[in-house]
């Protein structure tokens, strides 16, 4: 592949994943708020890929950092989400995952909030499959930004590891910041800790349920599942529910050759919408 | 918040003093790995009517789906000519499953053997086994007989019911004034006699005394306090069914009108969610929910229209003011035991008058329904803000459009609907087979607070169609030949006050429900139900009622075995937690156990069941509920609350084969049923509440039955 070619290819991959993103944060006033997860579910189906060792599952990209070393190719991916349809809640994200010499690589940011609060992450997760289990390590570096209070930092870590109990069912369990996580400046606060289990049943080659678990310090288990129909070559749906938000969600997913946008919305009583949207790009 | 069942095993079940149940259910559990083979047609009908009366709190007194299944187990219906009409009234199978039924039926011709069933796409093993109790292969005699044939060829049948609690309730004794409120004896007594030939011809006449009311004497001098009586014929040429009598109706989504039991939210997602056929004959001991007068349905082509008018007196409570007498509220239960109850007994006048016209596709139907009401006396609604939007006047209206459809694998439904004031009402549903292991289920309904109707039920967390938004989820997989994974989620939210809720409220509830079937006769499976809904809560330091989400979750563990050809058995487990706020209700628990044992020889006269239950809960907010048969046509789902223990035993006995007997009834199969069931509360436990409050802290009643049939 040559200069020309590789340049032609970055620039449309800039033009197809940012147009989107950028009308939003446009429509959505002044900045653009990292996201430290799109609440919003937004799965996507990942084509086959003849590279890929579970080829036929048809696994997808989801919030499971173990999932990564499923791509084969490099690939980014760009979210934004806006809750409730409330302006300083937006939020927005980029994640670039690298497969290089065995391991996967993702590196991300998230931005969350508009106006005097502000958060900020950070992140660097390497996997590696060992076998048949997966093993992936994450670090983050979170920033937290209050009006006139000024600011503060933190860094935590995480670890998951999952695996394929049969051909059907992907479990994976991450743990996130199990210890530490003291802000600098103020050490009474600190960043939850917080345990999630995936679970990933394969029903039929167009069929995925997807469920996740998760229990954050001092709070209530949550649980999400939805259900993955891959309606055709081209379009995928979703269909879902979460419990702490006590609401349904749905998406929709077009695949246009390596670009894949997905449109999703969970409802959530009282309230209200929250839109989301996801590009994703495989160089 | 959630409560784990390991919570509730530690903080509760763990007591020294309670273990001694559990170990005698978890002994009488490990029983049950002993034996094998298949399981019960029984358990079966117990499991649909389960599922049908999931939401229902009150006592259900509409047996007419137990009488069907028990007629059709005698007569069961030719899977060659079973119309889509049969297979939806048993509600044993989704539409897309019927659909797939009769599509195979047209592709390929009759079935050749009940194995064929297996290779109709989409229906499943499980689906089978629920079908085959009620269905045979051949291809037996024409639909249509002569007059005469259904006139005479037909099968009787005279059910006697009596029954009695053997404690004295607090009405019956004499009070200061040296009277007793209730004004009868204590017994309960039910006569019905009904003819039925196939599906073409039934008529009957019923009369049923509740405990408390006269029988022959002071206001009831022709007997029984209700007698109801039904003509109902079908297919006589362009007429498809006709009644005289007492019928019910049953319009689209149930909107605007659905009498009689109608499936509503449960774990059998994908169950036919058909009300069945506009006009069915009633012939149940409820009171209230029914018409009486006459009805028809006439079909030609790809056309159908049905009108009925109805008149018939309502128990009612009417006030006066200057402006003359009005009715304040309509009894649904049925008493007229005390004087009060006897004052209000036909006060209200209705008179209702209805047309359905439906065009028919081959895979679905559009119709429209209209209803009208003419009171006696004016509704008035009574001043508190919840009730702001009941119906009022002399006159009430309803009218909907709706429609069904099945496309390849895509079932859809739905009515919208608007009331008098032009209210409006909405319902959709989708139910999709993504796959051969599975289903997905969406409804949405969209009711208007101010949204009225009468005698509707329909798919809502309310018992009537109103104040409500709501989205519900249901998802059937089948992950392995072996396991059925069930489970649902539905979020709803109340936009106007309602009883017990005196601000606008929202809830939702999850249910997942593993069953898992090792072989033809045995069943285990395993539910978890979390819900939460808003609930007023009292605060004594404050002037005004507030609404705080009550959480209630449960776990019930079931399993069912068919040990040998005459015995089976069944136990459950079942924990459940209550959490609200304040006071007494601020956190309960409770725990409920029971084993049965069903005796059923074929050839052996006599048959019978046992059940030992224990329950304990912290009080009536964890109540729980568990479903009994009792008789034939006889059923209840009593609801259980503090601690105690429960026993039942039933008794059959077919007593033809003896010569005596034959002498006496001829050609008359006699069954003799008695019941005997005794719950025991801890002492100076109060069992029931006002009149029914008993003197002694145990209930025992018994109850006898003789059914003749020829």
């Amino acid at each position: 592949m040559n200069l020309e070619t590789v340049r032609e290819k970055s620039k449309r991959f800039i033009l197809r994943s940012l147009a989107i993103p950028m009308l939003l944060s446009k429509l959505h006033a002044q900045v653009v708020r990292p996201l430290l997860s799109t609440s919003t579910p937004v799965f996507v189906f990942q084509p086959s890929d003849s590279s890929s060792r579970y080829k036929n599952l048809a696994v997808i990209d989801t919030d499971d950092p173990a999932t990564h070393v499923f791509n084969s190719k490099l690939r980014v991916v760009v979210a934004a989400e806006n809750k409730y349809l409330i302006e300083e809640l937006s939020l927005f994200a980029i994640n670039a995952l690298f497969p290089i010499a065995g391991y996967a690589v993702a590196v991300n940011a998230k931005l969350l909030g508009t106006g005097p609060f502000k958060e900020s992450q950070f992140g660097i997760s390497i996997g590696r499959s060992l076998g048949r289990l997966i093993l992936n390590i994450q670090f983050n570096y979170h920033r937290i930004s209050i009006g006139n209070y000024g600011g503060d930092r933190a860094v935590t870590g995480g670890v998951s590891l999952g695996g394929f109990i049969n051909e059907k069912l992907f479990v994976s369990c991450l743990i996130s910041n199990p210890a530490g996580g003291k802000f600098r400046t103020n050490k009474i606060e600190k960043i939850a800790s917080a345990f999630q289990m995936h679970l990933l049943y394969l029903i039929s080659n167009s069929i995925i349920l997807a469920t996740t678990i998760s229990k954050e310090e001092k709070q209530r288990a949550s649980v999400r599942t939805s259900l993955l129909y891959k309606m055709s070559e081209r379009i995928d749906a979703m269909l879902g529910i979460e419990t702490t938000k006590s609401g349904p969600f749905a998406g929709l997913t077009w695949s246009l050759q390596d670009l894949r946008i997905s449109f999703a919305a969970s409802y959530s009583y009282p309230l209200g919408f929250t839109p989301a949207l996801r590009l994703s790009y495989a160089l | 918040m959630i409560v784990t069942s390991s919570k509730l095993s530690c903080a509760k079940f763990c007591r020294e003093s309670t273990m001694r149940p559990y170990l005698l259910f978890i002994s009488l559990l490990l029983t049950f790995f002993c034996y094998a083979q298949e399981q019960s047609e029984s358990a079966l009908e117990e499991q649909l009517m389960e599922n049908l009366t999931a939401s229902s709190e009150s006592e259900v007194e509409d047996d007419s789906k137990i009488q069907l299944y028990d007629f059709l187990r005698r007569h069961r219906l030719s899977i060659n000519t079973a119309s889509r009409e049969e297979l939806q009234e048993l509600a044993v199978l989704s539409e897309i499953q019927i659909e797939k039924i009769l599509d195979h039926r047209k592709l390929f011709g009759d079935f050749v053997s009940i194995y064929e069933l297996q290779a109709v796409v989409g229906l499943d093993i499980s689906s089978i086994r629920k079908l085959l109790p009620f269905i045979v292969l051949n291809k037996n005699v024409a639909s249509i007989n002569s007059f005469r044939k259904r006139f005479s060829d037909g099968e009787h049948n005279l059910l006697l019911r009596t029954s009695m609690t053997l404690e004295q309730a607090k009405g019956f004794r004499p009070g200061s004034s040296g009277v007793s409120a209730y004004a009868g004896g204590r017994e309960k007594i039910f006569l019905r006699y009904s003819y039925k030939f196939k599906r073409l011809l039934e008529y009957g006449i019923l009369g049923e005394k509740d405990p408390g009311e006269e029988f022959f004497k002071g206001q009831q001098r022709y007997g029984f306090d209700f007698y109801s009586f039904y003509l109902f014929a079908r297919k006589i040429g362009w007429i498809e069914s006709l009644v005289l009598g007492d019928f019910t109706i049953s319009m689209g989504q149930g909107l605007i009108q659905a009498q009689g039991l109608s499936l509503r939210k449960s774990s059998a997602i994908l169950s036919s969610r058909s009300l069945g056929e506009t006009i069915k004959p009633y012939h149940s001991a409820g009171e209230f929910n029914f018409h009486r007068g006459v009805g028809v349905t006439l079909k030609r082509l790809k056309f159908s229209s049905t009108f009925f008018v109805s008149k018939r007196q309502h128990t009612a409570n009417l006030d006066a003011d200057t402006l003359g007498s009005y009715v304040t509220s309509i009894s649904s239960s049925g008493y007229h035991r005390t004087v009060n109850e006897m004052g209000d007994k036909s006060n209200l006048n209705l008179v209702s008058v209805g047309s359905v016209l439906k065009y028919h596709v081959a895979k679905g139907h559009v119709g429209i329904n209209m209803l009208h009401y003419r009171f006696s006396h004016p509704m008035r609604r009574s001043n508190s803000l919840y009730d702001l939007f009941s119906i009022s006047g002399k006159q009430w209206a309803n009218y909907s459009f709706d429609y069904a459809f099945t496309l390849k694998n895509l079932h859809a439904y739905g009515e919208a609907a608007v009331d008098k004031q032009h209210k409006l009402a909405v319902l959709q549903g989708l139910m999709i087979t993504l796959s051969k292991s599975v289903d997905l289920a969406v409804v949405y309904r969209n009711l208007s607070p101010a949204y009225q109707s009468l005698f509707s039920t329909t798919f809502s967390e309310s018992s009537t169609p109103g104040n409500e938004h709501g989205l519900f989820l249901g998802l059937s997989l089948r992950p392995a030949s072996h396991f059925l994974v069930e489970g649902y989620a539905d979020f709803y939210q109340n936009p106007w006050l309602k009883f017990r809720a005196s601000f606008p409220s929202f809830g939702y509830d999850y249910v997942i429900r593993i069953t898992y079937t090792p072989d033809k006769q045995t069943e285990i499976f395993a539910s978890y139900k979390y819900e939460r809904s808003g609930a007023n809560q009292v605060q004594p330091s404050l002037p005004l009622r507030y609404v705080h989400p009550a959480d209630r979750s449960g776990i019930r563990l079931q399993l069912s075995h068919q040990a040998n050809k005459f015995l089976s058995l069944k136990s459950r487990i079942e924990l459940s937690s209550f959490n609200g706020e304040t006071g007494s209700k601020a956190s309960q628990q409770a725990f409920l156990a029971y084993a049965d044992i069903h005796y059923q020889p074929s050839q052996s006269i006599l048959s019978g069941a046992f059940r030992l239950q224990y329950f304990d809960t912290d009080g009536y907010e964890s109540r729980l509920y568990s479903y009994e048969t009792g008789m034939l046509s006889d059923f209840s789902i009593p609801s259980y609350f503090n601690t105690g223990w429960r026993y039942y035993l039933n008794l059959k006995t077919k007593l033809n084969s003896n010569k005596t007997v034959r002498k006496i009834f001829g050609k008359m199969i006699p069954v003799f049923t008695i019941r005997i069931s005794q719950t025991l509360m801890q002492k100076d436990f109060e069992i029931g509440s006002g009149n029914d409050l008993l003197d002694q802290s145990r209930k025992t009643e018994v109850k006898l039955q003789l059914l003749l049939t020829w």
